[in-house]
């Protein structure tokens, strides 16, 4: 059987610091606790300003806190990164072009795997 | 059987014929969520059909791989068939999601929790706390034998299942005691 990760682990965090959603709802400015609750169950994604406040308030990463959200978009970034790498590797340039898609495809290489080399 | 439960997440029910305590834990033990959910129904069919309807949420949200409920054959006969019509609406909905139903009986829980399975609710639930300081404060107080059993023991009856479960694979802190037997249901 297959090891499926929970969708979201804000509701977690939430009831291990004791806070209701309606208190976590006014941390993060709103007067209503079904914002929370929507992002609780996963029926709505948070956006970016709602998904930073919820590392804020947890000290959690917003990838931790949304693992299954942070998977997806991991996902459809790398096909198409790869399908990207592909499209230079097929492209025959000379010149400045060429430096630059040399150097496309050796950042794409090294974070394939895991090297920085821009530091 | 998962052989490795570190990242197995599971959700362990205590269910009575009104309400159902629950706890979601991910095998470190690690605990996710907890709660109690109540359900007015007359009938044993629209009783199943509530159940469901508070059980779906928890396996959409959190997708455990097991789900560990009690067992209660032999032991309170006359809540036996209400408690059937309920572990058969949620094997159903275990089958929907891939999860694996697993039925634990008290005293596979009284042996994990020591004492010679001598350990009595309120001993586990306080052992449960322990382990899980977030619960301490919903501890119920030790029960006099003229009162009736506090709401919140469904809870910490749900979570001791759910520890059980995973003392089977000797990842708890309790390492020393015997496996349970475990019981599927049909």
């Amino acid at each position: 059987m297959a090891q499926k990760e929970p969708v979201s682990y804000l509701r977690t965090h939430r009831k291990k610091s004791g806070l209701t959603q309606r208190e976590l709802a006014h941390l993060l400015g709103y007067e209503s606790k079904s914002p929370v609750s929507r992002h609780e169950s996963a029926a709505v994604v948070p956006t970016l300003s709602m998904a930073l406040a919820y590392e804020a308030i947890f000290q959690v990463p917003v990838s931790e806190l949304f693992p299954d959200l942070y998977r997806t978009v991991e996902q459809n970034v790398g096909a198409r990164l790869a399908t990207m790498e592909v499209g230079l590797q097929e492209k025959s340039t000379k010149g400045r072009d060429a430096r630059a898609i040399a150097q496309k495809l050796e950042w794409a290489w090294a974070r394939r795997n895991g090297i920085e080399i821009w530091t | 059987m998962h052989k490795n439960t570190r990242k197995t997440t599971i959700l362990a029910l205590d269910l009575r014929l009104q309400r159902f305590g629950f706890g979601v834990l991910e095998g470190q033990p690690q605990l996710l969520d907890w709660g109690i959910k109540t359900y007015r129904a007359t009938d044993t069919h629209s009783r199943a059909l509530v159940v469901r309807k508070r059980v779906v949420p928890l396996l959409t949200l959190f997708r455990p791989s097991v789900i560990v409920a009690n067992h209660v054959s032999g032991l309170h006969v006359s809540r036996g068939p209400g408690h059937y019509h309920i572990v058969r609406a949620i094997e159903h909905e275990a089958r929907e999601q891939s999860a694996e139903l697993i039925l634990l009986g008290r005293k596979e829980i009284q042996r994990v929790f020591g004492k010679g399975g001598q350990s009595t609710k309120d001993e586990i639930a306080a052992q449960v706390a322990l382990l899980f300081p977030e619960l301490t404060w919903k501890l119920p107080s030790v029960r006099k034998t003229w009162e009736s059993e506090h709401h919140n023991m469904t809870l910490f009856d749900a979570i001791a299942l759910g520890i059980t479960y995973l003392a089977r694979f000797g990842d708890v802190f309790l390492a020393n005691n015997p496996q349970p037997e475990v019981r599927t249901p049909g």
